[in-house]
């Protein structure tokens, strides 16, 4: 649990927008509606992710006693997969079409070798274990300044999009961009530093992923 | 032309691959030119050019021992340690990365930055009054990497956690203050009078 122990990395946002007086039963049931929910191995899916308990990795409860410690709200982000690998279907089809051959004296069609790989696959999914990957979230409740403790942009990205649609608020990341607020639209970038030429092309420029606060 | 290799050519057409004089559709696009579009996106993406500026700023005022910033009437500190990482968006060099003892206040670093080489990834000692943090910080997120916190006092667990938040939150407020020293000249008529041409003559020093 990087939040207890080890060196830190998180990304850092500050919560923007609406919080209701009763923060507790607004993030309760927020992370409530975005809790994990394990894969189905019958089923298709090969990731799926939510919000447990910090203590739990299990536990969807969110119950007060659990989530808040202090000034803070601790929870977490638990991502699990479940990947068949391809070799693996590979020699268990080409197993069985050798045995085809043998029995019937032709190889396997297109359509009954696609029909195995689908039984193969299903019967590898059912035996394969999921492999899981749990990231701390913290929320200073006075401030609201939300740290997400993991370094992948990916992960980070699925917390902030689960959060921000879960409490209606935005999470602004602590960059200097944000800091400057509406401002920063009638800033570039210091010619004499970058040159002329990047100044002028970074007006036009795309420059998305971050709203000013 | 051999019935294959027309059936080919035809095929390829058909597919939009090749046009009617049978040269190819798709644009060749040089590998140095698409280098330059990725770190110019790159440069742009989030108003990145603005934490490289930052962390420029910050290196070149680190240089002195004098506090940066004061935040909880404790002084602020900074000093650049191990790796620092430098990227353009023009230009033959894209990417400078030095490592060593004093490295980011060495000579090739100011050349580069003279050049528009700016700093993008840094790691840093931060003293705030007597105690110490070390974090790696980058232009375009800001994120902690790998960030060392003073040693904790407190010997109950769940005490532990909290001084370990409240100290995370106070390196926090340490890196906004740094970079609200930054903004404030940043956005003053200073900057471009007096503040670049100062970053410059110190860019230039041997």
């Amino acid at each position: 649990m990087p939040i207890r122990k080890g060196t830190v990395s998180a990304a850092r946002f500050r919560v923007q927008g609406k919080v209701p007086k009763d923060v507790k039963s607004w993030l309760t049931r927020a992370l409530k509606a975005g809790a994990f929910e394990p894969i189905d191995p019958r089923g298709d899916d090969e990731r799926t992710a939510g919000f447990v308990e910090l203590q739990n990795d299990r536990a969807t409860d969110f119950a007060v006693g659990h989530l808040f410690e202090g000034l803070y709200a601790l929870f977490a982000w638990r991502v699990e997969s479940l990947r068949v690998p391809a070799q693996a279907i590979r020699t268990q089809l080409s197993d069985w079409s050798q045995k085809f051959e043998a029995k019937n004296g032709r190889a396997p069609g297109r359509g009954q070798k696609s029909e195995q790989k689908a039984l193969i696959r299903k019967s590898l999914r059912a035996r394969t274990e999921p492999s899981s990957q749990v990231f701390d979230v913290s929320y200073e409740l006075p401030t609201g300044e939300l740290l997400v403790w993991a370094t992948s942009r990916a992960v980070i990205d699925g917390v902030q999009a689960a959060l921000e649609s879960g409490l209606e608020v935005r999470l602004v990341p602590r960059v200097p961009a944000s800091l400057v607020g509406a401002a920063i639209d009638s800033m570039s970038p210091t010619p004499e530093l970058f040159g002329e030429e990047l100044s002028r092309l970074a007006k036009t420029a795309e420059q998305p992923h971050l709203v000013a606060s | 032309m051999s019935g294959r290799r027309a059936a080919s050519a035809e095929a390829k057409f058909m597919r939009g691959e090749t046009g009617v004089d049978g040269a190819s559709t798709k644009e060749v696009v040089d590998p140095s030119v698409a280098e330059q579009a990725k770190a110019r996106e790159a440069l742009f993406r989030g108003r990145t050019w603005l934490g490289r500026e930052a962390l420029t700023w910050l290196l070149w005022k680190s240089e002195s021992s004098d506090a940066l910033a004061t935040v909880e009437k404790q002084p602020v500190k900074v000093l650049f340690t191990g790796k620092l990482t430098l990227r353009s968006a023009a230009g033959e060099v894209t990417e400078v990365a030095v490592k060593g003892v004093g490295a980011p206040y060495s000579t090739i670093v100011r050349q580069s930055l003279a050049q528009g080489i700016l700093v993008h990834g840094a790691r840093l000692q931060v003293v705030h009054g007597e105690q110490s943090f070390e974090v790696g910080l980058d232009a375009e997120w800001f994120d902690f990497k790998a960030g060392k916190l003073p040693a904790l006092l407190q010997e109950d667990e769940a005490e532990q956690l909290t001084e370990r938040l409240e100290l995370v939150a106070r390196l926090g407020r340490v890196i906004d203050a740094l970079l609200e020293q930054f903004l404030a000249v940043r956005r003053s008529p200073a900057w471009r009078k007096t503040v670049v041409p100062e970053l410059k003559e110190w860019m230039a020093q041997p």
